[in-house]
């Protein structure tokens, strides 16, 4: 799975949010927030096509967490995307 | 799904929009307040770009006295651009250098709007008589009162 490319992840003052690209126009109207976790997610998402294994083995070896917090933070992360359409 | 609205601060918003609109790219982004009634309101969501001159009639973002306005181009006097919000009786006077952009168009009950033609004229007329006439009966009715 892989982030459509109608997204882009923005620094905005303290927070990180996903923005929609439509029309040409980067669109302030339906972004979404995330964590660091969230956009480190998306960053490897936007630059690779990974299987939910691949992107738990990519977090493991970046961040010292456990296991089976990471597969759900995985989960629950797809989920959203999922809903709200970012991946292919 | 529910739909939550995320406030960021205002300073750090606009220099994002900026930087973006100095790119060259078409931003946009949602409408806070009444200023600009009856044509955007805060269901509006307006598309932005950088121009490089701007007229009477077009909506543009600016900055004036630290604020982030988005107004109308009332007239030009040489360098200055006097702006004035549609629904606003005071205005705004700036330079070129405070203009970020300019609305290309506005998306408004799903519906694109251009930002300035004919038909928009004359209900801005209409509208501003309509202002004046209300702003005078209630200092009638204050006198009376």
């Amino acid at each position: 799975m892989k982030i459509k490319k109608d997204y882009v992840i923005k620094q905005i003052g303290k927070e990180l949010v996903i923005v929609p690209i439509k029309d040409e126009a980067i669109r302030f109207n339906g972004i979404i927030t995330v964590n660091k976790t969230g956009a480190f997610l998306f960053e490897q998402l936007q630059k690779d096509d990974l299987t939910e294994e691949q992107l738990v083995e990519r977090v493991l070896d970046n961040y010292d967490a456990e296991e089976k917090i990471v597969r759900k933070d995985i989960f629950d992360f797809i989920k959203i995307c999922q809903e709200h359409l970012l991946i292919d | 799904m529910t739909k939550n609205k995320l406030v960021l601060p205002n300073h750090d918003f606009f220099e994002e929009v900026m930087k973006l609109l100095n790119q060259k790219r078409q931003v946009s982004l949602m409408v806070k307040g009444t200023s600009m009634k009856p044509f955007l309101d805060e269901e509006t969501e307006v598309f932005l770009r950088q121009f490089d001159s701007y007229h009477k009639g077009d909506i543009c973002l600016f900055k004036f006295n630290n604020k982030y306005l988005l107004h109308r181009i009332k007239r030009v006097v040489g360098k200055d651009y006097v702006f004035r919000g549609d629904n606003t009786v005071k205005s705004e006077t700036v330079e070129f250098e405070a203009i970020y952009g300019r609305v290309t168009y506005y998306m408004k009950k799903a519906k694109k709007h251009k930002p300035w033609n004919f038909n928009v004229s004359l209900k801005l007329f209409f509208y501003r008589v309509y202002l004046k006439l209300r702003t005078f009966g209630k200092k009638i009715l204050r006198k009376k009162g």
